[in-house]
């Protein structure tokens, strides 16, 4: 007699075998997630300030099985990472040389091959005036898409970049998988996430040592507040800038709405006094002046 | 137990669910990174949760049951269509029949599918798979029934 569950259950186990071995895994999630973060409490007060803007555009559950995490050890990020450079969302980093000398895919390379042919490119073939290569792992590999200077290219991302990540069939077809516009941002080796920052009020005066910034989680946080993760904000002197980074722990679960996340309020001490320097986002690359006057 | 620890030894198992989730090797590969990835990013919450490999094995299943993985089509349908009823199986039937079972189950829903690869793999109760899947234990029933009773009838109709 068939023996439903028994042939089930023989199948899974004969097909399990066949499963990929992963030899690489550590390699590539280390690579891809940066490496092991340190850890500190965050000296002084933060406040909440909930701003209510942004829509929702992925609607998925916090799925942390565990539930959340009330007693958070805040991450503090080493100095300063970076000498490399990532598009933002993703976790894949690169020199930013390559924003300079956008070296060319090889056209005569399986990848060069196929997004001139077979593979339809996530913008319009017309838009494209380069391609290079900047990372590719087994069957994935990541491309920065240099668009033509037009208004249809700015439209589509300012930056006129687009980072695209293609994927390798079974058939040994590739194609392209996901894309996005790649606005460039500095990458830290803390595992922490990005945060942007503004003044709430005017640009301090030049004597001042210490004042309150808004800083807002880039990342999907489900609309929660950052206070309780942000790091110390990263401050870095130039003769002619002080450039704050302000970096926040991951949202304690798996996947989350990408609501507007709410401000936080923190104090940033300097070292010495602001003076006439310009007050610049270290997040970003290169650093953005940041905004004043902007709403608690 | 640190991050390089846990991937070295737990790797090949997550794989291999990976795998009977989704039918195909690199699929299986994109999601356990995907999965890893996250657990290195909340590493200090997954090695303080009960049983961290549940906490990860739930990333790979929520990684699959996400739906934006593309479902392996490269495997076909093994005929079997003139085994006799009731007949002695060699070697060659019984691989043919694993062969229809596999096809089959690739053609299930993701929910089913998963259901049964953590139930007749995993071994689950229904109580750990409703955890794992976030749903509740009448919704895992549903799904394993529904699920047998796709395989049952693709099985008496070779």
């Amino acid at each position: 007699m068939y023996d439903l569950e028994s042939t089930l259950r023989a199948t899974l186990a004969d097909r399990a075998a066949e499963a990929p071995t992963g030899d690489d895994l550590v390699d590539v999630v280390r690579r891809r997630g940066g490496v092991q973060r340190t850890r500190r409490r965050i000296a002084g007060t933060a406040t909440a300030l909930a701003l209510g803007i942004g829509v929702a555009v992925v609607a998925i559950a916090d799925l942390n099985p565990f539930g959340p995490d009330h007693d958070i050890v805040v991450t503090a990020p080493d100095p300063v990472a970076a000498d490399q450079i990532t598009c933002g969302s993703d976790q894949l980093s690169f020199d930013p040389d390559i924003l300079v000398e956008r070296p060319p895919l090889d056209p005569d390379s399986e990848l060069g091959t196929a997004v001139r042919t077979t593979a339809r490119p996530p913008v319009a073939a017309r838009l494209i005036e380069g391609w290079t290569l900047l990372d590719q792992a087994g069957s994935t590999a990541h491309l920065m898409i240099w668009l033509k200077p037009a208004a249809e290219s700015t439209n589509m991302a300012g930056s006129g970049m687009i980072v695209a990540t293609y994927r390798l069939a079974n058939d040994g077809t590739w194609s392209s998988w996901s894309s996005g516009e790649c606005e460039p941002q500095r990458a830290f080796d803390d595992g922490l996430d990005p945060a942007t920052w503004a003044l709430p009020g005017a640009r301090p005066g030049a004597e001042a040592t210490s004042f309150p910034i808004l800083v807002t989680e880039r990342g999907c946080a489900s609309g929660q507040s950052s206070e309780g993760r942000l790091a110390d904000p990263i401050v870095e002197y130039r003769d002619d800038a002080v450039l704050i980074t302000t970096r926040v722990e991951p949202p304690v679960g798996d996947m989350f709405t990408c609501l507007g996340n709410p401000a936080t309020e923190v104090t940033v001490e300097l070292d010495e006094p602001l003076g006439d320097r310009q007050l610049l986002d270290g997040m970003w690359f290169p650093p953005r002046p940041v905004l004043e006057n902007q709403p608690r | 137990m640190d991050f390089h620890e846990y991937v070295v030894n737990h790797r090949r198992q997550l794989l291999r669910l990976a795998y009977l989730l989704t039918g195909d090797a690199h699929d299986a590969e994109d999601i356990v990174q995907t999965a890893l990835l996250r657990a290195f990013r909340h590493w200090r919450q997954v090695t303080r949760a009960d049983h961290p490999d549940a906490y990860v094995r739930r990333m790979v299943v929520n990684a699959f049951l996400d739906g934006r993985r593309r479902r392996s089509a490269s495997e076909k349908p093994t005929a079997t269509g003139d085994m006799p009823v009731g007949a002695e199986r060699d070697h060659a039937d019984t691989q043919a029949e694993r062969a229809a079972m596999w096809t089959k189950l690739a053609e299930l829903p993701r929910a089913q599918r998963a259901v049964l690869v953590l139930r007749f793999y995993e071994d689950l109760d229904d109580a750990s798979i409703a955890e794992l899947m976030g749903c509740g234990p009448s919704t895992v029933r549903s799904n394993a029934a529904r699920g047998l009773a796709s395989l049952r009838k693709e099985s008496t109709r070779v």
